[in-house]
């Protein structure tokens, strides 16, 4: 074959000692972009260079499927104070299982109750952010880092957010909810982050209580996040359910929401 | 000088920093963006394009490439696949490998930069930074305790 002879005639003559650390940044994030996490963080050892592209957010691994997080926290029984925790990361394209030192482990004090009964709302950009009735906070499993966002009037029902939380346009939108007497009272509240804080920066409460927010997802270049929503729209039972979906606004220099649009599901 | 085939091809020639030259079709040659510029601005209608980044023996092996891209179509997309395989084995070790993925670099081929990164990283992965580090005889830039507090960070990856 044509490539045998050509290896052949060439093989022994790539003897030459080179430095690689030269490769260009374009070369090398083509190659780490066709690696894994755990090599990532393996490859940040390797040289300040290497660390350093690698450190610059833009660099996404090669995992085909989705980490899984397997956490449980629970109150130690007679030893008041003490929360036991395990944290495990499965990484179903490698089939491997990672045990985190660093996560929230046999700490005794009052900060880790909050793990306690916590639900998972959302996981982006290494982190993880989690919900238990009017508390909201992140968790980045890879550093142990915990950041708390400010308490909610209403218990939260679904929560995201727009881009990597630690960066300064991260916006987080928290549709929450609650019953009293026979109606039940929605709103949906924008969060941000100013400074080291997390703070509210606009809540809208006139939120049809006929409707049900589905998922919302983000286009992230302009904050636009889509709602799905389900409304009763009319008395009639085939039209009962009319799926509709509505587009909040989000106004980033005065940091007001509002409801942009509705519009049904059929029209499109 | 452009030379004209007797099925009418277009050729030209490449010269590699050695010196040694390639006549090749302007369609082969064509793969690469940065050649495909260099012949729209003109600069191949006078001698042989000149490129000080690619030794001989690498730009033979990516020409190769390049014949085979262009004249193969889509439905032999599985053949295709097949000759990447081998076109990479051939290639044979990561400085071979190396010294081609610098050249696609430079002479922008898509194709051939996806391929050659994809080996390159299937290497790399699940190695240690110790054996990176041998592999491309990359300067350990570190102190130790620099070294190791960023291993600290993700020890947990390191087990």
């Amino acid at each position: 074959m044509e490539l045998k002879s050509a290896k052949k005639k060439y093989g022994d003559a790539p003897t030459r000692f080179r430095r690689y650390d030269l490769l260009p940044d374009d070369a090398l994030r083509l190659i780490f972009l066709k690696t894994s996490l755990v090599d990532h963080i393996r490859l940040r050892v390797v040289c300040k260079s290497w660390k350093n592209l690698l450190d610059g957010g833009d660099i996404r691994s090669a995992s085909i499927l989705p980490w899984i997080m397997f956490y449980r926290w629970q109150p130690v029984d007679g030893d008041e104070g003490f929360v036991e925790g395990l944290c495990k990361l499965y990484d179903p394209s490698h089939r491997k299982t990672y045990t985190l030192e660093n996560g929230i482990t046999n700490r005794g004090s009052k900060a880790t109750h909050k793990f306690v009964g916590a639900r998972i709302q959302e996981s982006k950009y290494g982190w993880v952010l989690f919900q238990k009735r009017t508390s909201l906070f992140l968790y980045c499993p890879f550093t142990g880092e915990v950041v708390d966002l400010p308490k909610l009037e209403r218990p939260a029902i679904l929560a995201t957010f727009s881009s990597n939380p630690t960066s300064g346009d991260c916006l987080f939108f928290v549709f929450s909810g609650d019953r009293k007497g026979g109606s039940v009272t929605y709103s949906i509240s924008l969060c941000r982050r100013v400074g080291e804080a997390t703070q509210l920066a606009g809540t809208l409460n006139d939120f049809s209580p006929a409707m049900r927010v589905a998922h919302y997802s983000f286009k992230t270049n302009d904050y636009l996040p889509l709602l799905d929503a389900y409304s009763k729209a009319t008395m009639s039972p085939a039209e009962m359910y009319d799926k509709r979906v509505g587009v909040l606004e989000t106004n980033l220099p005065n940091l007001e929401i509002r409801l942009l649009m509705m519009f049904s599901l059929e029209c499109l | 000088m452009s030379i004209t085939t007797e099925n009418n091809e277009k050729m030209i020639t490449l010269m590699s920093s050695d010196g040694e030259e390639f006549v090749v079709e302007e369609a082969v040659a064509a793969q690469s963006q940065t050649i495909k510029h260099l012949i729209e601005d003109g600069c191949s209608t006078e001698g042989s394009i000149p490129l000080p980044n690619v030794t001989g023996r690498v730009l033979s092996e990516v020409i190769q490439y390049c014949k085979k891209h262009s004249s193969s179509d889509d439905k032999e997309e599985k053949e295709l696949e097949a000759w990447d395989a081998e076109f990479v084995k051939a290639a044979d070790d990561h400085v071979a490998l190396t010294d081609l993925m610098m050249a696609a670099n430079f002479l922008d081929i898509k194709g051939l930069l996806d391929l050659v990164a994809q080996t390159l990283a299937n290497m790399i992965t699940g190695k240690s930074p110790e054996e990176v580090r041998r592999m491309w005889n990359i300067k350990n830039d570190f102190t130790p305790e620099e070294a190791e507090k960023v291993r600290k960070e993700n020890q947990w990856a390191f087990e």
